[in-house]
Parts: structure tokens; C-alpha cells; sequence
């Protein structure tokens, strides 16, 4: 029987005097007034427009490229706007910075758009001290009354790292200071001292053949990661090799074919021996191995090299000292001007990470939170007489305001960003304000002294944009090129690098994959995404050495406390084999303390441990707390078991096979069946996902949620296993049954493998688990009972369960896709192929009067990939690209020995050996 | 159980809900023998094949039959800028996706689903649009009665 709403007891009491043929008529028909949506009262009205926009056409999306500001790398994006609300953001796939791939942050901004806990009306701070919802009149007089009569370079105004209009705005409204938690200063100290030149250089990852990066998290978070993971996926197709020293294994680490472990600040060390090397002086750096080093360096010269450092390694108090050796490695491989450039300077040049506040009468707070990320900012800020915050969201630096005046999220703001000089990002408005909010830009335009003639935000940067208008809303902006800036390596640049080894416990920190430095927090995907490397979820966590963990007794999920001279957290033990001994590492970004509903009291900020002027190398005391105190892991089980699930294979360095034709798979196991072979027609769609170009990076994950209308579930759903991802990024430590030595880690990203002979199907006692003509597995959840026997037979098991009815607290739900299903309770659900795009595909090749081409519909975890790992196509279609690429030597599928055969093909990942 | 009451109304074809202005169908449909298209435009190439806006229909009535009382209320939410809301006759399940475009393209009349509309004074909706209909006209047609052609 439906239920719903109408009330089982109310039809019943309604026809007490029928008999039971009537009743179950009655019943019936109640059950049928489910189906047609009887369980709103009243049938919603349709509503069309007054005037229409005339570029709408209901039913149709419509595109609008901006720039994302989720994090300073200035990915160009589009954003899919139905009926004027934004559902997602993809890559622009024309924008040099990131060519249409776009990480988990990134697709999270509509969850910033649509946050429940962004503030609606502006604050201000009553007498009695606290702050009180006020109009905007009230309050735009009372910041009028509080600004007019100071002096302008009294005036702070502090902001993320802005370019263009808004910078020039911010400079005429008092002292502007730019203020990024995470943007290398140490770097430029080098670059400075070795080049003469303050400015982070442009890495060419593409046209280096042999990649070493020194402790930089370059596939996560480090200056421009989406751009970095594709030109590292170029360099590898065409053969090259990655090298990864550090003290702790990152993402980018496990990407890498070789692990130099290296204590804790010991990266630079490693840098000079290789110089020394290379000048054959003979190297050596303590706690490497020789041969290491004289391999590595006979790697770097022999080929077009780039050596990179960044990450733990610019943390700590030496980061200048590991920067000039790393600079002196590139130096002495040829790789300065060539792969290592100088001739853009990167919007980040203009940016501090210690915002001072001195003889400052008033200070304007816009896009950045200070309070949380800047250690000893709050003290300072609480000095200030004047304090107006412009934020979108309740935060930590809202709490310390005045005045704070609610604000646009990017997504509906103008702008523009030049994220490195020469690549001119436009920015604009993809839907209408969801709440009375006000652009930066207008509420700075009306501060600016002299004021400027125009009358908004959208004219002034008009009025100054140097190109053609729509051609540049169009493109989402416009790029030209540079003349070349060669450095040339200052004579006399040395290196003096000192080993101190603290007492107890070295404390790295990193920032977090998911919410950089902290801003990403407050987005319920990025808290339910799977930290790829621990698997955590909803939590912050340190990670300790199994050797450690074992002299301190202590276990993945017991709670401890990291104490240091300056302070002390209490974060559960997460025992990773991929740190040093005698370091522990934590993630940045958690440890709000007011910064809504999702982030609040999640985890501890290490930044109470470490002084302000570095993230790392701060010695640390542990000692256990509570045991089991719990830690969500997303992760079944750390090892392959010898199942072969994600492959790589150890090959010799140089030319790689990935779309040779000429290397066709050798053959599997017969395929053996009682059952006549399916037949599919028009299409058979199929897809390929080359492991030696995934990253583990899990954009795929998010930007599945956005398309499909996956719920989050919550921390303590998660940990009873039922996160309801339909793509994850499973992650295992070594093939065998043990923590595999040298320790490696592989990815395989794991959704619905669509198989021919699907263990779903038969099992299905309702049809609802079904194979398609053209070779899906459907799930029709109208059909489905919810007996949960198709999860129970799945091997892959990505199926996943509605246990409870999903929740999108309001606005979030106006994020939903129209074209997907929301599922309900006691429903099962899976990855489609992202069917509404097959559907969609399909349409506009009918719209224009053609067959489907390929390359037409592109699902929506393989559009995101930074690193174009993922193919789909259709099988029939014989010169596809995904036909071409399941035919690579190195194509397998998981579980071949069940005989389900996959329509999801892996190919395998490469461990290029030196 | 109201909504008992009008499911039992609706099964017996006889819902004819009042709307805000009393749109006749008949006049525009059958008497002028305005194409359906011309109005619903939208299900020539989307999904949806929408309601005109008010000032689609304001691009005619601006110079015919002004006098008319209805026509009066129509330029009342015209003047006003405020949007008509119209009952609604047709509403499919959330899970369902019907797509307007396919049927037009392959020449299948609006009749075939929404019943003579051409001689309605009060739009209504003759017979039940469920699965079955569907399924018997892909049938008939030879057109896909995978489930993935509407529900996903």
C-alpha cells in the first residue's frame, strides 16, 4: 500500500459501513491518489511569467561562465542554471587554467550559494553588546556614520586575494591588505633571493618528463591543483615519471611512482644532495640512501626535469632555505625557463598570510575569515574601534564585528580575477541574490573616496574591462599572451640548512583536501567526502606512525591530546602507515567555532599548537585521552587481499602504450553462460578509467552528488556505513594481505560497473533492478520494495539504501537537479551513467537532426576529472574513444573470475620504475 | 479525504476546476483554430511545453476583443505585472519525466493525450494519464517502453 499522506484512517473510518470488496476499492483508489501526487492538498499552481527572459526556455538549462572563487587558483566555470537557479558548476572547458576539469571545492560552491546558514539580514552589534538583525538602511548609516569622519589610511580593508576592479576599489575606500592563510611567502623569499624576482613561477608539469616534487601538495591544494593534476596527466601519457619526497604521503605522494621518505624538514637536505650530485660532488642527505639520490639525480639530468616544493615543506621555520635548494636543483637541471617559468607573476604575489592591523581606527572584513585562520588575529582585531564584516555566511570574524553586512556568494557577484598576469577572468552573476544580500563590490564602490561616477559595481569593472564585453561573458574572460621573462640564478645563492631535531613529536600540518583552510567546511558535501588518503569523514584526525602508535598505545579512533608550548587539542589517532616516525601530521580546515551548522565543532584547528608564522615542524607531546573514542572511516578495508581490485604494474620508465590499437588485451576467461548473450541496440554504453591518470582527487565524487541528488547523511549514518555516494574513491594500502613495503597506496575510483551478467537483476523480486537495451543496469524506483537483495549480490557494492528520508535544509534543496529523481525512504539507488545526461544527449541529436556522436554525452563524474581519466562512450559505435581505450594492454575488469562482465573498464596504473 | 473526493471526481472525467480567468479553450482552439503550438511553443523543442506568458497573451489581446470582461481581468494582471496562477489540470508524478519534444517531433497530436481540447470552454482532463496509456501507445508505436525512457 502507498503511504501517504492522506491517512490510512481517515479512508478506512470513511467507509465503515461498505463491505470489504468496497474498502479494498476504496483503498486502491487511495493508493492510486499517491501515485498522482495526492499527498500535497491541493495540486501546485503553474505559474508562468509576466514578461519573459527571452533566453529562457523552460526545461532547457542555460550556461553562464564565471570564475570560481573557492580557493586563489581561478578556475574558469560554468555554471547550469534551470528556471533561474543554479543546480551546478562545471569546468569552462575553454579557460587555460583548468580546461573543464574542476575540483571537489569547486563544485561545491553551489552549497555556498544555497548554505542554510547564510546570514539574511545585516547585524549590528546594540549597546548591550550583541548583534541584532538591523535593515539596511540602519545599518549602511551606521557604517556611513562610523567611516566618514576618519581619516582614509586609517581604514583597513582587508580582503582574499582580489585583482582588478575590486582591488582598485578596495584601495580607494582605505589600506588594502590582502590576506590568503595558504600562499607560499617562502617561496618568494627564495625566488627573490635566487632570481631576484618576489613572484611564485608558472610550473609547465606537462612538459617535464621527470616530476619531483618536494613535500608540495600539488594534486590537492597547492596554488592551482586542477590545472596541476592535467599537466601532470599530459606528462605521464607521454611517458614521464613522478618522484615524491616528503615526510609525509600525501595525495600527490601516492600518486607518485617512487616515495622518498625523508625526516620531518628534511626535503631540503635532499634538494642539496641532488645538486651536488648533479655537479658530481657526491650528496648525501640524512635518512635517504645514497643510491637514491645518485638514481634520482642521473633521472633529473638526463631528462627535461622539474623539481617543485611546497606543502609541509614551506612551513616550517627552514621553508626558505628547502625553496633556494630546491631552486638551485632546478638551476643546475636546466629547468628555470623552461619548465619553471617567471613570466606570469600569480595574483597570490600581492598577498599576506600575517594581516597586521596597526594604527587602525576601522577595518572592513570581506572574503576571507581571519579570525579562525589567522592565529592572534582575534586579539588584534578586538583592539579595532571599528570592525565591519562582509560575509555571506555566520563565521568566526562575523562574531568579532560591529557592522557585518550580509553579502553575494561568487556565484551571483560581478567581477573580475587575473589569477596569474595575462589571464583576464570574468566573473558574473549566474542567478538572481537568493537572499536581501548586496554585492562587496557595491557596498566598496559606495564607500570609495572620491567616488567614482559609476553607479554600480557592474559598470565601474565594465567601465574598465579591456576587451570586448560579451565575447568575454561568453568565454568566461580573456587570455593573452606574455612576452617570456627569463631569471637567471643570482651568483653567490647558498643554502644553509640546519638540522634540529625537537623533542617529542614533529607536528606537521597540511590543508585538507576537502576544506583548504577551513572555507570549505561548512559545505555538507565536502564534510561527507572521504578524505582520500584516511577515509575519514565529519571529523579531523592526527595521523601517527604504526611504530609510534604502537609506543604510545594507541589505536585508529582513540582520542588523544597534541599539546605544545602554546597549546592544546584533543583529535582521535588515525595510525597511517605513510608518515615518518616521529612525526604526526594534521588536517587544516576544521575546528570552527562558528561557522554554521555543518562545521561548528567539527574536529580541532591545529593552528592552537603552532606559532604564527609557520604551519609546521612545532614539537608536539601526545598522550591518550579516551580509547574508541570513535573516528568515521568510509573504508571497508585498508588492503586488496590479493584480489587484484585497483592493478598497477611495475614498467620501465619512457613511452606508454595508453591508446596504441596495436596492444590488444590478452584474452580473458571464456565467457561462459546459460543465457543467450544480451543484445544492444542502439548504443551499448560503456566506460574506461585509466588508473595511472586518476589522482584520487574525488572530484568525481562531489560533482556526482550534484548531479544526482545524493542526500548527505550525517556523521553518525556515515559511520554505520551508509553514505550514499555512488562513486567513491576506494583506497588501499599495498595488493597483498598486508601494509605493503615500500608503502604505496592505489586508488580505483568504484561506482555502478553496469554489468552484462548483473547480480542485481535476477534477484530483484520486483523487476526494479533491470537490464536496458543499451546495456545499463536500470534501477526504477518506483518499482522498487527496498528488500535490499541487489546490494546484498552485489560484489562492487555500490549499491546504496534510503534508510531514512534525505533532508536538504531550506535553500539547499533549490541545488536539486529537476531531471533526477529525489529518492525516498526504503528505496534503493545506484549510479545511472548519469542517464538524464544520456537523455539529454540524445535530444539535442535529435534537435539537430543527427545521429549521436561521440564525445555528446559525457557523464557527470567524467566531466570533472582534472585529469581526463575517465572515458565513456558507446561500444557499438566502433571508432569511439572508448572503444579505442578498452583495447589498451592495460585494460582489466575487477572480479573478472565472477564472470559479471563489466561494462567498466580499469586500466591499469603504471609504477614507473627509474 | 478531500482528496478522496476529488480523485473520485477526477476519475469520472468531470473536473473542471475554476480558474482565474475563464480561458476558454474552444474559442482559441477550435473556433480560430490557433495551432497549439503557437501558444505552447515550448513543446516544440524542451520538455515542458509551458503556459504563455501574460504578455504572450497581451501581444494579441492588446487590440482584440478588449472589451470583453475576461479580457479586462487580463489586463488588470498585465497593469499590475503580476502572474496568473492557473489551476492545474495535468501534473505527472515527481518520478516521472515526460518530455513533450519526442511526441511533437514524431507527430503525435496533443489530443491523443490531453483529450478534445479544442472544444473544452473549461479545460479539463477527460481520462486518467497513466503508465498504461503510455505504455499501450509506445506499444502501438513501436516506440521504447524501457523504464529508463521516463523514469530516472
Amino acid at each position: 500500500m502507498n503511504a501517504n499522506s492522506c491517512g490510512a484512517d481517515d479512508r478506512f473510518s470513511s467507509s465503515a459501513t461498505a463491505n470489504r470488496r468496497d474498502v479494498l476499492k476504496i483503498l486502491g483508489l487511495g493508493g492510486a491518489a499517491g501515485l498522482t501526487g495526492c499527498s500535497t492538498t491541493a495540486p501546485d499552481p503553474l505559474v508562468p511569467y509576466v514578461t519573459p527572459p527571452e533566453e529562457v526556455i523552460r526545461g532547457h538549462a542555460l550556461w553562464y561562465r564565471t570564475t570560481c572563487r573557492e580557493c586563489p587558483a581561478g578556475c574558469g566555470i560554468q555554471a547550469r542554471v534551470r528556471e533561474g537557479r543554479v543546480h551546478k558548476v562545471e569546468g569552462n572547458p575553454e579557460h587555460p587554467v583548468n580546461a573543464g576539469g574542476l575540483c571537489a571545492r569547486g563544485q561545491a560552491a553551489v552549497e555556498g550559494l544555497y548554505n542554510p546558514d547564510r546570514l539574511r539580514t545585516p547585524l549590528v552589534r546594540d549597546a548591550a553588546g550583541a548583534l541584532k538583525p538591523a535593515s539596511w538602511d540602519e545599518a549602511l548609516k551606521r557604517l556611513a556614520a562610523g567611516l566618514g569622519k576618519l581619516d582614509k589610511n586609517t581604514i583597513c580593508v582587508l580582503t582574499g586575494c582580489v585583482t582588478g576592479a575590486l582591488a582598485e576599489l578596495a584601495a580607494l575606500v582605505g589600506r588594502h591588505v590582502q590576506y590568503e592563510p595558504l600562499n607560499y611567502e617562502a617561496l618568494r623569499a627564495a625566488n627573490q633571493r635566487c632570481f631576484g624576482v618576489a613572484a611564485l613561477p608558472v610550473y609547465r608539469f606537462a612538459e617535464a618528463r621527470t616530476i619531483c616534487v618536494f613535500g608540495a601538495d600539488v594534486l590537492e591544494t597547492f596554488l592551482s591543483p586542477v590545472g596541476y593534476a592535467r599537466g601532470i596527466a599530459e606528462a605521464r601519457r607521454a611517458g614521464a615519471r613522478l618522484v615524491y619526497v616528503g615526510s609525509r604521503l600525501s595525495l600527490t605522494g601516492a600518486r607518485a611512482d617512487q616515495w622518498v621518505p625523508v625526516p620531518p624538514g628534511g626535503e631540503g637536505a635532499v634538494a642539496m644532495a641532488l645538486v651536488d650530485e648533479v655537479r658530481a660532488r657526491g650528496g648525501g642527505a640524512p635518512g635517504v640512501p645514497r643510491e637514491v639520490i645518485a638514481a634520482l639525480a642521473q633521472e633529473l639530468i638526463g631528462k627535461p626535469a622539474l623539481a617543485v616544493t611546497g606543502g609541509a615543506a614551506m612551513c616550517d621555520e627552514q621553508a626558505v632555505e628547502t625553496a633556494v635548494a630546491v631552486n638551485l636543483l632546478n638551476a643546475v637541471t636546466g629547468a628555470i625557463n623552461q619548465t619553471v617559468r617567471f613570466d606570469r607573476g600569480s595574483a597570490l604575489d600581492r598577498t599576506t598570510s600575517r594581516p597586521e592591523l596597526p594604527d587602525c581606527q576601522a577595518v572592513l572584513i570581506a572574503g576571507c575569515n581571519p579570525a579562525y585562520s589567522a592565529p592572534g588575529f582575534a586579539e588584534r582585531l578586538r583592539k579595532v574601534p571599528l570592525v565591519v564584516v562582509l560575509s555571506p555566511y555566520q563565521d568566526e570574524t562575523v562574531e568579532l564585528a560591529h557592522i557585518v553586512l550580509p553579502v553575494h556568494t561568487p556565484l551571483e557577484s560581478w567581477g573580475d580575477y587575473e589569477p596569474w598576469t595575462g589571464l583576464h577572468s570574468l566573473q558574473q552573476p549566474a542567478m538572481r541574490p537568493v537572499f536581501d544580500t548586496r554585492d562587496v563590490g557595491d557596498i566598496l564602490l559606495s564607500l570609495a573616496r572620491p567616488k567614482p561616477p559609476e553607479a554600480s559595481f557592474h559598470e565601474y569593472l565594465r567601465s574598465r574591462w579591456r576587451a570586448p564585453w560579451t565575447a568575454a561573458l561568453q568565454r568566461g574572460g580573456y587570455w593573452r599572451e606574455v612576452p617570456a621573462r627569463p631569471v637567471k640564478l643570482a651568483a653567490g645563492a647558498t643554502v644553509s640548512l640546519k638540522r634540529t631535531r625537537p623533542e617529542g613529536f614533529v607536528l606537521q600540518t597540511y590543508p585538507s583536501l576537502a576544506h583548504f583552510d577551513g572555507r570549505g567546511a561548512n559545505r555538507p558535501w565536502l564534510q561527507e567526502l572521504p578524505d582520500p588518503v584516511t577515509q575519514v569523514v565529519w571529523d579531523a584526525w592526527v595521523e601517527v606512525n604504526p611504530k609510534d602508535a604502537q609506543r604510545l598505545n594507541v589505536a585508529t579512533g582513540d582520542r588523544v591530546s597534541l599539546r605544545s608550548a602554546r597549546g592544546e587539542i584533543e583529535l582521535p589517532v588515525y595510525v597511517y602507515p605513510g608518515i615518518v616516525p616521529g612525526a604526526v601530521a594534521v588536517p587544516l580546515g576544521q575546528g570552527h567555532t562558528a561557522y554554521g551548522r555543518y562545521a561548528t565543532g567539527v574536529g580541532a584547528d591545529p593552528r592552537k599548537l603552532l606559532p604564527p608564522e609557520r604551519f609546521s615542524g612545532e614539537p608536539v607531546q601526545i598522550a591518550l585521552v579516551q580509547r574508541k573514542a570513535g573516528l568515521v572511516v568510509a573504508a571497508g578495508h585498508d588492503l586488496q587481499e590479493h584480489r587484484e581490485i585497483a592493478r598497477s604494474r611495475e614498467v620501465p620508465s619512457g613511452a606508454d602504450d595508453r591508446f596504441s590499437s596495436s596492444a590488444i588485451r590478452g584474452t580473458a576467461h571464456p565467457s561462459l553462460s546459460l543465457y543467450p548473450p544480451h543484445t544492444h541496440q542502439p548504443h551499448r554504453w560503456a566506460m574506461v578509467i585509466d588508473l595511472d591518470a586518476c589522482t584520487g582527487c574525488s572530484a568525481c565524487v562531489t560533482a556526482c552528488y550534484a548531479e544526482n541528488n545524493l542526500p548527505v547523511v550525517g556523521r553518525y549514518e556515515a559511520g554505520r556505513g551508509r553514505l550514499m555516494s555512488w562513486i567513491r574513491l576506494e583506497r588501499f594500502f599495498g595488493p597483498g594481505s598486508s601494509v605493503s613495503e615500500p608503502f604505496r597506496i592505489d586508488f580505483i575510483p568504484m561506482l555502478c560497473q553496469h554489468c552484462d551478467h548483473a547480480p542485481c537483476e535476477p534477484v530483484c523480486p520486483v523487476y526494479a533492478a533491470y537490464h536496458t537495451a543499451e546495456g545499463l543496469n536500470g534501477q526504477v524506483y518506483n518499482r522498487c520494495v527496498g528488500t535490499r537483495y541487489c546490494a546484498n549480490n552485489c560484489p562492487y557494492k555500490v549499491r546504496r539504501f534510503n534508510w531514512y528520508p534525505a533532508q536538504w535544509p531550506s535553500p539547499l534543496e533549490w541545488q536539486l537537479n529537476p531531471d533526477v529523481t529525489v529518492r525516498t525512504k526504503g528505496v534503493m539507488e545506484k549510479c545511472t551513467f548519469c542517464i538524464q545526461r544520456i537523455v539529454e544527449g540524445k535530444d539535442r541529436a535529435r534537435r539537430e537532426g543527427r545521429a549521436v556522436r561521440d564525445g555528446d554525452i559525457v557523464p557527470a563524474c567524467a566531466q570533472s576529472c582534472p585529469s581526463q581519466a575517465i572515458v565513456f562512450g558507446d561500444v557499438i559505435d566502433k571508432a569511439s574513444r572508448v572503444n579505442q581505450a578498452r583495447a589498451n594492454a592495460r585494460g582489466y575488469t575487477v572480479f573478472e573470475m565472477l564472470n559479471t562482465r563489466p561494462a567498466v573498464t580499469y586500466l591499469e596504473r603504471e609504477r614507473r620504475r627509474a | 479525504m478531500r482528496c478522496l473526493v476529488v480523485l473520485l471526481a477526477l476519475a469520472a472525467g468531470a473536473a473542471e476546476p475554476d480558474q482565474p480567468i475563464a480561458f476558454s479553450h474552444k474559442i482559441h482552439a477550435g473556433d480560430y483554430r490557433i495551432d497549439c503550438l503557437f501558444c505552447h511553443s515550448g513543446a516544440r523543442r524542451s520538455a515542458v511545453s509551458g503556459i504563455p506568458s501574460v504578455q504572450f497573451c497581451m501581444g494579441c489581446h492588446k487590440s482584440i476583443a478588449m472589451t470583453k470582461p475576461e479580457i479586462a481581468r487580463l489586463r488588470g494582471y498585465w497593469e499590475r505585472k503580476a502572474p496568473i496562477r492557473w489551476t492545474r489540470i495535468v501534473k505527472e508524478p515527481d518520478y516521472v519525466f515526460f518530455n513533450h519534444f519526442p511526441h511533437v517531433q514524431k507527430g503525435v497530436r496533443c489530443q491523443e493525450c490531453h483529450g478534445p481540447v479544442e472544444t473544452m470552454v473549461r479545460l479539463r482532463l477527460d481520462h486518467a494519464l497513466n503508465m498504461d496509456r503510455c505504455v499501450s501507445c509506445h506499444r502501438q508505436r513501436n516506440a521504447s517502453i524501457d523504464c529508463y525512457t521516463c523514469h530516472r
